[in-house]
């Protein structure tokens, strides 16, 4: 039960919350475009790091905004939370997941 | 007089307050400030309890919630709690106690046979059971092993007492009202910090409380002080301090809970208002875990014989509840603190002879030979003996190594016999926190080394053993830790302790690590030497253990189950881990140590559910009509969280009423001849508006909405983005930037959340919003032939098919209220859905049912509506669908429109295996014999397979998905997803039926009913 | 009123409950057909009064929902129009606008309007002449969707304690949070720190909501 800080509604438990998996997996700009082992990439592969890895969590039940947390999933500490104001990204300049 | 072991004077006791209790039927009496256990002991009960495997008779050994052994039965009836620790057990007027594990009764237990069986059931024996002789093994040894393991019993009605639950913040949490913890406290409270203060006892004190006169603290005596800091506390309005209630657990982030023992010292109904127990959820900015040090036993033969206690339990018996357990009794050391027992029991009247472990003596021993104390240095006792209690010791002197014996054997008589294996931090919460510890050889025990952020430990449970560093360490906690929450502490004056006969260097002295006392027996031949009291393991168990490869510590943990469940390894933790060390001829350090787990004292499933219990167990929705439908005495189903209506059965002629199925076909000739009406308002309902609402909807969606008409309605089929379907549902476009969306009753939450996420995160740049709409309207279907003309008296709008065609949707007014009505049907009638602010949906369901009942409109549940759509073959997603099927499967890929762009799930839908021949579709099943209706789930094969035996695989054609028998029809009616289904119609197929012979059935068209859907829009 | 065709089920409109009291739209021509008589998800449930904690059901609120993005000028002037500082509005915040109406932060892009019937009829006749009808934004009538309980009295916040996970000692008078009540979402109002409180929760979910609260305050009646 750790503590979450929602960029919009600050420090609240993290029964407050859900999360989504992997904050970073883009959606290809044009699906039909891809091929199947790319889109099968889309869906399917995701980073599981010891360490650092980006995540898009909800507030649920709260203001059930979106928003990207870089959490150490060995600690569970949470080392940042970013706004998607830089887009479904997550953070602007920040590392593309965690230890491959 | 019966508390022969109850001096005439001292302890913390209330001498004018005496309490009558039983203990397995016997009356005895205790005294007010008295547990269970010291006012057992008072009356000279030694024997409390019998083991969890072997049934070895067991007593009292501690004198806290680290008992292993004294766990009793309170109560009776539905309100009775096994497993309760006498030693935590405040004893009161009329309480009724029972011993556990023992049949017929505590002296003569038939179940101590399992004794005898000891050598067939070593450590790991359930596993090796598991594994043979034979596959049968297992299930003739389980009923007599479960019969005969366990400890005590659940009572199986339901608890009557009243449980709380509440959350509570705090920037300190302490854990510990002993001296450091007190410290700590009066620290952070003086600086303005919102501090609680949590403590498993009645009053503050901790360790203090089982000590003697002679600490002081400041120049007053040392329980005097503590009483006084207390006061100064609970005088604060920003210091809580909570007493009886122990800390359970320590999570991430600071966040505990906490098991307050309301009322339970009252005895049963005498609480008031107030709830038994209250668990906590502490969230506190910085913790201090004051939770002091534990004594532990030492490992010999004989050494679970009742009488056998820790040295400092016997001393706390003496000092807070002036009770002489033993007249003769033998302590056994390997530090200095048991001299401090000998020479109190010594002053108290007992005899005392104390084996000390180290050879080179202590400067205490002078003074407790002054006392009057045989102290017998180097020596060790081999043995304890006696049957239901410890009646005699034999002695020995050890060699220097401390790996023989040498020297006579010396027995004694005795009454008692202490123990100290020397003193540990309680570093249970700190571990759970994930705080790392490490070896500490000085201490002989694992000390804290560096914890998570605001979490510090103080006094015994950081490695202090003196009074003074206990106070020195809490007072230097308790600022720091206030400081770290921003509060500027004014330092307090340095706390002053004064505690004779402990040498400078602290409390327990140099200790002399003897992880297995040498006896006359190599280890696992003799007498048992047990390692862990509760669950039974014993050094020999350990050794076996590391010979067969279970020598990691988690490994070793699980086969021998020592340190596992509620006693986690308080008392045998540490033993446990130096045997291994020792066998495995390798430093304590790189054993490590095994992961405490809370909680750390055991909390009752009451606590647990605190308030959850019968109808406040989970949130239920009510629809604004759910009144109605309960009057009715309406058969309900829950949906979610939702309780809809199955079927209305209506009273019969006899009295009797129709049952499920009578009510039902009922219903659904209702609609298919007159009308029915319909409570719909779960259905999930969603304004999606913007500018972008369209696109939006089309990126969503398979169907097109840009191309939908204001005023029209479109079902529509919403994707994963693995192309499987994940829900469906009617949208009706208002205007041209407004949308009422609706979606299945299960799915509605999903859906919302859904398309929150890809409009925040995938698509910012769309101008459209999402907002639930399912709670504002209440929904009422009339469906039926002849819903046009009940209705139509009622409304303003033009219900002409003409004005108000198939597939649109109009606002007006119903009995003059707003209302948004959909021309769709779910059932293939004519229907209308009507939308009305809930406040009227009551009324308006009142309202239509009055308006039609001269014409036959009758209300109809889920069990009528889901017939009705099978009929006309309509899916309903979950179940024609399962996560796997996709639009083509369900023959709705003409639905799909392919050349309005790209949306959720469009791409999958190219991939190879979204193409293949043999995918499983929807059709229907016709079964040749139509009365007989097929089950739900069954398998379909083909009509030349086989008759399905064990280890004959069979191939699977498909599955039955929906099956009734169908009123409208008078015959039964299914349908299925058989692979390439769609080529197959008209071909036979079998479905197996366990127990009987396969059902033959033929693939149809999944309709079955009005093919051209004229009844809809008529 | 329409009769109950079974006869098995009373009367809804026997003891008017507060929150149900709503005039119904009148329609024309009168006596042609019933008029439908309103009552709200408490309405089968009595105020409960206690010297520590009180539970009550205040005049059912009209709700508007209103959808905007963040730097939305348009929206601002609205709000301007309607007395509000503008858009978005300070989080986790309401703010009362006049003796009637109140407006609640829910999200960056969202606020909630509360107000009397009339209040938010008028509210909404402001907000369609400063937004037009192509204005970037979503406006929604949501009044039903929601119920009102009070809980007042100085033991109040121990109730709430009993569910909320929130350190209710640190929220302000004006603060709008949306939190957990055991296993309900609820929209927390705080009107006056410690003592008086409003809790919107669903309407299908207000009747567990309340009786969760009657039963939570029961310690203290």
């Amino acid at each position: 039960m750790f503590l979450i800080d929602c960029p919009w509604c600050g420090t609240r438990p993290q029964s407050e919350f859900a999360a989504h998996g992997e904050a970073q997996v883009v959606r290809p700009a044009d699906p039909a475009a891809a091929s199947d082992a790319e889109w099968a990439a889309y869906l399917f592969l995701r980073d599981n790091p010891k360490g650092r890895l980006l995540e898009r969590w909800v507030h649920r039940h709260g203001c059930r905004r979106w928003f990207t947390v870089a959490r150490d999933t060995a600690t569970d500490r949470i080392e940042a939370v970013y706004p998607p104001a830089g887009g479904p990204a997550g953070p602007p300049s920040g590392p593309a997941g965690g230890d491959r | 007089m019966s508390q022969t072991s109850r001096l005439p004077q001292g302890g913390r006791i209330d001498r004018a307050r005496s309490l009558a209790f039983t203990f397995d039927g016997e009356r005895l009496s205790g005294l007010g400030g008295d547990t269970l256990a010291s006012a057992l002991l008072a009356n000279g009960r030694v024997l409390v309890g019998r083991s969890f495997k072997y049934h070895r008779p067991r007593g009292i050994v501690g004198l806290g919630a680290e008992e292993p052994n004294a766990l009793v039965r309170l109560g009776s009836g539905a309100a009775a709690e096994p497993n309760a620790r006498a030693t935590c057990v405040e004893l009161f007027d009329g309480l009724a106690a029972e011993s556990q594990n023992r049949w017929p009764s505590l002296t003569s237990d038939l179940g101590a046979a399992a004794g005898l069986l000891a050598p067939i059931l070593p450590a790991g024996f359930y596993y090796k059971t598991f594994m043979g002789p034979g596959a049968g093994a297992w299930r003739v040894y389980e009923w007599a092993i479960r019969r005969m393991a366990g400890l005590g019993r659940a009572p199986s009605g339901a608890d009557p007492d009243r449980y709380e639950q509440r959350f509570a913040h705090c920037d300190l949490l302490v854990a510990g009202a002993g001296p450091a913890g007190l410290a700590a406290a009066l620290a952070a409270g003086r600086s303005g910090a919102r501090v609680i203060l949590a403590d498993m006892d009645r009053e503050a004190g901790g360790h203090l409380l089982a000590e003697g006169d002679d600490l002081a603290v400041d120049g007053q005596p040392a329980l005097g002080w503590a009483a006084a800091v207390a006061a100064e506390l609970d005088g604060m309005p920003n210091v809580q301090r909570l007493c009886r209630t122990a800390l359970a657990g320590l999570y991430d982030g600071n966040y505990l809970t906490a098991w307050e023992q309301v009322t339970d010292h009252l005895g049963p109904g005498r609480g008031g208002g107030l709830p038994r127990q209250r668990l906590w959820r502490i969230r506190a900015r910085q913790a201090v875990l004051a939770t002091g040090a534990l004594e532990r036993p030492l490992v010999f033969a004989g050494n679970d014989r009742p009488g056998v206690m820790l040295s400092g339990a016997l001393r706390g018996y003496l000092h807070r509840y002036a009770v002489l357990a033993g007249r003769r009794v033998c302590l056994m050391t390997n530090n200095d603190s048991a001299y401090r027992t000998a020479i109190a029991l010594q002053r108290a009247g007992a005899s005392c002879i104390l084996a000390d472990l180290r050879s080179d003596g202590t400067p205490l021993a002078a003074a407790a030979r002054a006392a009057g104390v045989e102290v017998l240095t180097g020596h060790a006792v081999t043995q304890a003996q006696g049957g239901m209690r410890v009646d005699r010791v034999r002695l020995r002197k050890m060699s220097e190594s401390g790996g023989a014996m040498i020297g006579g054997l010396r027995k004694e008589a005795v009454d008692i016999l202490a123990m100290s294996g020397g003193w540990g931090p309680n570093v249970a919460l700190f571990s759970q926190a994930r705080g790392r510890l490490h070896y500490d050889p000085a201490l002989t025990a694992f000390r804290p080394a560096g914890g998570p952020q605001g979490l510090r430990c103080a006094g015994g449970a950081d490695g202090a053993t003196s009074l003074q560093a206990a106070l020195d360490g809490g007072v230097a906690a308790g600022l720091a830790a206030a400081a770290d929450c921003g509060f500027d502490a004014a330092p307090l004056p340095p706390l002053r302790a004064e505690e004779p006969d402990v040498p400078a260097d602290g409390g327990a002295g140099r200790v002399r690590a003897v992880w297995i006392v040498p006896g006359e027996h190599p280890v696992g031949r003799g007498p048992k030497q047990f390692v862990d009291f509760q669950n039974d393991v014993t050094a020999g168990d350990l050794q076996l253990a590391e010979r067969e490869g279970f020598s990691a510590v988690e490994h070793m943990k699980r086969y021998t189950t020592t340190g596992m469940a509620t006693d986690q390894g308080k008392l045998s933790g540490m033993n446990a881990l130096g045997i291994l060390a020792e066998m495995r001829g390798t430093s304590v350090d790189a054993v490590g140590h095994t992961t405490f787990r809370p909680p750390y004292v055991p909390v009752t499933f009451g606590a647990m559910a605190g308030r959850r219990t019968g109808p406040l167990f989970d949130p239920l929705r009510r629809t604004p009509m759910q009144g109605w439908h309960e009057r009715q005495g309406a058969l309900l189903e829950t949906v979610g969280q939702w309780q809809r209506p199955l079927c209305f059965p209506q009273a019969l002629p006899d009295g009797k009423r129709e049952d499920r199925a009578a009510a039902t076909r009922r219903e659904v000739l209702a609609v298919r001849h007159a009308a029915g009406l319909l409570d719909a308002s779960t259905l999930g309902k969603i304004m999606v508006e913007g500018p972008d609402a369209a696109t939006f909807l089309n990126r969503l969606y398979v169907n097109r909405f840009d191309s939908l008409k204001p005023g029209h309605c479109r079902y529509g089929l919403m994707l994963t983005e693995n192309g499987t379907v994940l829900d469906d549902g009617v949208v009706a476009r208002l205007d041209a930037r407004r949308f009422h969306v609706t979606t299945t009753t299960g799915g509605a939450a999903h859906v919302l959340d859904w398309m929150e996420e890809l409009l925040q995160t995938e698509w910012p740049d769309l101008q459209a919003w999402c907002t639930s709409v399912t709670d504002h309207w209440a929904v009422a279907t009339l469906s039926g032939p002849l819903s046009r003309e009940i209705l139509a008296p009622l409304t303003d709008i033009d219900l002409a098919n003409a004005a108000f065609p198939f597939m649109t949707v109009r606002e007006g007014l119903v009995c003059g209220a707003p209302a948004r009505i959909f021309r769709v049907s779910f059932t293939g009638e004519l229907s209308f859905e009507i939308n009305l602010a809930a406040r009227y949906g009551r009324a308006l369901w009142d309202c239509l049912l009055a308006a039609g009942s001269d014409r036959g409109l009758v209300p109809f549940g889920t069990d009528a509506m889901h017939l009705l759509r099978a009929e006309k073959g309509f899916i309903m997603v979950g179940q024609e669908s399962d996560g796997t099927t996709i639009p083509d499967d369900l023959g709705m890929a003409g639905m799909v429109k392919g050349d309005k762009g790209d949306f959720i799930g469009k791409r999958s839908l190219s991939r190879p295996d979204m193409l293949r021949g043999d995918r499983k579709q929807l059709v229907g099943l016709l079964t040749a014999e139509p009365r007989t209706v097929l089950r739900e789930g069954a398998q379909i094969v083909a009509p030349d397979a086989p008759d399905p035996r064990p280890g004959q695989k069979v191939p699977m054609l498909g599955h039955v998905t929906s099956s009734y028998f169908s009123p409208t029809l008078n015959r039964s009616i299914a349908l299925a997803l058989v692979k390439g289904g769609r080529a197959r119609i008209g071909e036979a197929v079998k479905v197996p039926v366990m127990g009987g012979p396969p059902v033959a059935a033929s693939i149809a068209p999944p309709i079955f009913h009005d093919d051209k859907g004229a009844a809809a829009r008529g | 009123m329409a009769e109950d065709p079974t006869g098995a089920a009373p009367p809804p409109d026997g003891d008017r409950p507060p929150d149900g009291d709503r005039p119904a739209v009148p329609v024309a021509p009168p006596g042609t057909m019933p008029v439908l008589q309103a009552a709200g998800p408490l309405a089968e449930r009595s105020a409960l009064f206690g010297e520590a904690v009180a539970l009550g059901i205040p005049a059912a609120p009209a709700r508007l929902n209103l959808r905007a993005p963040a730097g939305s000028a348009s929206m601002a002037a609205a709000m301007q129009e309607l007395g509000a500082p503008g858009w978005p509005l300070p989080a986790n915040r309401w703010t009362a606008l006049g003796p009637d109406r109140q407006l609640v932060w829910l999200g960056p892009d969202e606020a909630l309007l509360l107000g009397s019937d009339p209040a938010i009829a008028a509210a909404r006749e402001q907000l369609s002449a400063v937004l037009g009808g192509t204005a970037p934004c979503a406006i929604t009538d949501v009044s039903d969707g929601a119920a009102t309980i009070r809980l007042s009295g100085p033991r109040s916040a121990d109730v709430l304690a009993k569910g909320c996970p929130l350190d209710l000692a640190v929220l302000p008078a004006g603060a709008a949070v949306q939190t957990l009540l055991g296993h309900l979402d609820i929209l927390l109002l705080v009107l006056e720190p410690g003592r008086d409180y409003d809790i919107h929760v669903r309407s299908s979910l207000a009747a567990f909501a309340w009786d969760w609260l009657a039963d939570a305050a029961q310690e203290f009646l």
